[in-house]
């Protein structure tokens, strides 16, 4: 990173950068109050990303949507109207209703509760435990790496869904334990990822010097190794979370996912098998361009961020 | 082993955390110190039989080519060198012998009771954190039972001023002293900013106030003004001068700059292959050397009083030795001028020898005797004074 660039940005503060940066710590709980220049730089090579800028809105709105339902669904959630059953998009159901007379977007956005909720959940959980399994693999080295490393190729090469949907017969599929199982086959990536970053950075001067000033094991990750592989931690996440609902949605679609009346966007695509090429086709529809827009949306982010946490990125 | 049962009554060892060695016992003894590491070409013995002490309030500077083991015993007294390492003799630190103490007994004298400088300030500060944090951290880490700091700092508003470990704002505090005792102007705001804001030689200040956080008894200083253009080297070197004065530390000063050794020290070891090649006060090593490596050093320095179109540049014929394949004998001897193969030179390692008249002076030489007429003068035809105080630049 080039030293006369920050200098540049603490110069200049504009207000859209403080107050990204502003959002970023609350975002993430940066540590520090007076993160001035990295988190700037790094906001404003995230803001130059379009379609990461956009992709963020979207998932804001989806997401003030989704968990606002109560408030923003235009129905009840259930709210049947067995008169007019299936219909497709007018103005009063604007994405349609199915045969049972529901209105589709209500359920679109109810359904999204659960979908964005086993993402993020899953995401968040195959992170926490990828990071550290494979920060300390990597830190240190030797018979915890082997072993660790082991255990991360013995579940990359289990056929998941198979995996996933014998575990759900067995431990019932509320979404709880969808979450834990899904986090359970998904921490490897991350696992893989944070080793390989951790191998690197432990080689830098200020490991060293950080132990010679007497800090623990421990601390150096913490402090001194997990911050500087914040970036690809975060890219993964993103892309974590859009794996874990297209996930979802794989098992809800072959039935194994959330039942009835819980519902997940897989869920009702899985309702709507059958639909294609018929009249009711929206239904399938709009909850596949609910998955589809949502996914999308979390791939550019993560693109975002990979170009934003890139310093050698100089676009 | 599990300490303290099967001590031997008898046998006193001067160690463990409570039995704190008498006060006149020196800050940093090194004795027969070894470090090997096996590589697949060979064992490379990069620290072979090095012995020296330092005194409080003394700077031993250290004196060598890149890869005569300089650095590699630093981290060796610091226990810093990989696992693969072989590490044996002894380092006393305040008379606590360290070599193969664990990891959580050494964790607590590093940082504390030895700290080291590291030349690249730049790679040996972390880049994510602020200057003042990476201080503050030098000082919570060895903070009595220091309460779990919290991740988030906007958390830790609840005063953790309750017992022994200092306050966020005395930490705060002390940070901003530091800053301002090694010289960091505005030290109120810089302790905010990061390390790639600070200037090269405010980053090194910054790792010298980190190093000397908690007032350490030694001091390691790994060519602390190497990656430094000069001026602002003359600047750092007079801070650390300021600093080793204030705290009274032993300091180790590694360098291959015989100049910044001639301002600092007052007392040089020569570095050649791993082993000491002559050790001395600055007196003897620049005015009465006798070692012909010390003497091929001296008379290869460049002056700034000389034109160097006219005189050519003392070299030292031949290349640093594989530290696998060390020569036999002397390691110096087939780059060495004085050398008689392969009798005595090329056979017999020659001991680190007291030089006849200068206390302390000791050089590993067969002919440190039959050195007295030859000088860096000689060497080097017409060169008029030794190279004695003056660094080969424009500090003062």
């Amino acid at each position: 990173m080039p030293s006369d660039k920050p200098v540049e940005v603490a110069a200049a503060p504009t207000g859209g950068i403080s107050r990204a940066a502003g959002m970023e710590l609350e975002l993430l709980g940066a540590p520090e109050p007076a993160a001035s220049t990295q988190w700037a730089l790094f906001w404003r090579r995230f803001l130059r990303h379009r379609m990461a800028v956009i992709s963020a809105l979207v998932l804001i709105v989806l997401f003030v949507v989704c968990f606002g339902a109560q408030w923003v669904a235009p129905y009840e959630k259930n709210h049947q109207n067995l008169l007019i059953g299936a219909v497709g998009p007018s103005g009063a159901h604007w994405f349609g209703t199915d045969e049972l007379g529901r209105d589709q977007l209500t359920e679109i956005l109810y359904a999204g509760q659960i979908s964005l909720k086993i993402g993020l959940s899953v995401a968040l959980i195959a992170t926490v435990v990828g990071t550290w399994l494979g920060a300390l693999a990597g830190f240190f080295g030797r018979l915890p790496e082997q072993v660790l490393m082991r255990i991360t190729d013995l579940f990359l090469v289990v056929p998941s869904i198979a995996i996933l949907a014998i575990a759900i017969k067995k431990f019932g599929s509320d979404s709880t334990t969808i979450v834990l199982i899904l986090a359970a086959l998904g921490w490897m990536y991350i696992a893989r990822v944070v080793r390989g970053q951790v191998l690197s950075i432990k080689e830098k001067e200020f490991v060293d010097a950080a132990r010679a000033s007497g800090a623990s094991s421990g601390r150096i990750i913490a402090r001194h190794i997990l911050p500087n592989v914040v970036g690809p931690i975060l890219v993964n996440a993103t892309l974590g979370i859009a794996a874990a609902i297209v996930t979802e949605s794989t098992l809800s679609f072959l039935g194994f996912g959330v039942q009835p009346p819980t519902t997940s966007w897989g869920r009702m695509l899985s309702d709507a098998r059958g639909t294609v090429g018929t009249n009711k086709a929206h239904l399938i529809y709009f909850p596949g361009l609910a998955l589809l827009v949502t996914v999308l949306a979390v791939n550019f982010i993560g693109d975002g961020l990979r170009d934003a946490f890139d310093p050698q990125s100089r676009r | 082993m599990t300490e303290g049962e099967s001590l031997d009554p008898l046998y006193l060892e001067p160690s463990t955390e409570d039995q704190r060695p008498a006060p006149t016992s020196v800050p940093l003894a090194v004795r027969n110190l070894e470090v090997e590491f096996p590589t697949d070409d060979g064992i490379v013995r990069a620290v072979d039989d090095v012995s020296f002490e330092v005194a409080r309030n003394e700077v031993l500077g250290i004196v060598g080519e890149s890869g005569s083991g300089k650095t590699v015993m630093s981290m060796a007294i610091l226990g810093l060198l990989p696992a693969s390492a072989r590490v044996s003799g002894q380092v006393l630190v305040g008379g606590e012998n360290v070599v193969g103490l664990s990891e959580s007994r050494m964790q607590p004298l590093r940082g504390k009771r030895i700290a080291m400088v590291f030349q690249d300030a730049l790679a040996a500060l972390n880049p994510v954190h602020t200057v003042g944090a990476q201080i503050a951290e030098a000082i919570t880490v060895h903070q009595p039972r220091s309460p779990r700091r919290t991740r988030r700092h906007e958390e830790g508003r609840q005063s953790t001023a309750t017992k022994g470990p200092l306050s966020k704002s005395e930490v705060q505090d002390r940070v901003v002293e530091l800053l301002d005792i090694v010289g960091i102007p505005n030290p109120g705001e810089r302790a905010h900013q990061y390390p790639h804001e600070y200037s090269g030689g405010m980053r090194q200040r910054a790792m010298i106030a980190m190093a000397i956080a908690n007032e350490p008894d030694v001091l390691i200083a790994d060519e602390p003004t190497t990656a430094l253009d000069v001026t602002i080297q003359a600047q750092v070197l007079d801070v650390l001068q300021r600093i080793q004065e204030r705290t009274d530390s032993a300091t180790l000063l590694i360098t291959h700059d015989l100049g910044v050794v001639a301002g600092m020290a007052r007392r040089v070891m020569v570095m050649y292959a791993g082993r000491q090649a002559e050790i001395g006060t600055v007196e003897d090593i620049f005015y009465r050397p006798r070692h012909p490596y010390t003497l091929g050093l001296l008379a290869s320095l460049a002056r700034v009083d000389r034109d160097s179109r006219e005189e050519r540049l003392y070299r030292i014929a031949g290349q640093p030795p594989s530290l696998i394949h060390v020569p036999t004998g002397c390691a110096f001897h087939p780059r060495c001028f004085r050398a008689e193969r392969p009798d005595p030179c090329a056979t017999a390692r020659p001991d680190l020898a007291p030089v006849a008249r200068d206390p302390g002076h000791r050089s590993a030489c067969h002919f440190s005797g039959g050195l007295t007429d030859v000088t860096a003068e000689s060497l080097r035809a017409k060169m008029s004074t030794p190279p004695s105080n003056t660094p080969p630049s424009d500090s003062p």
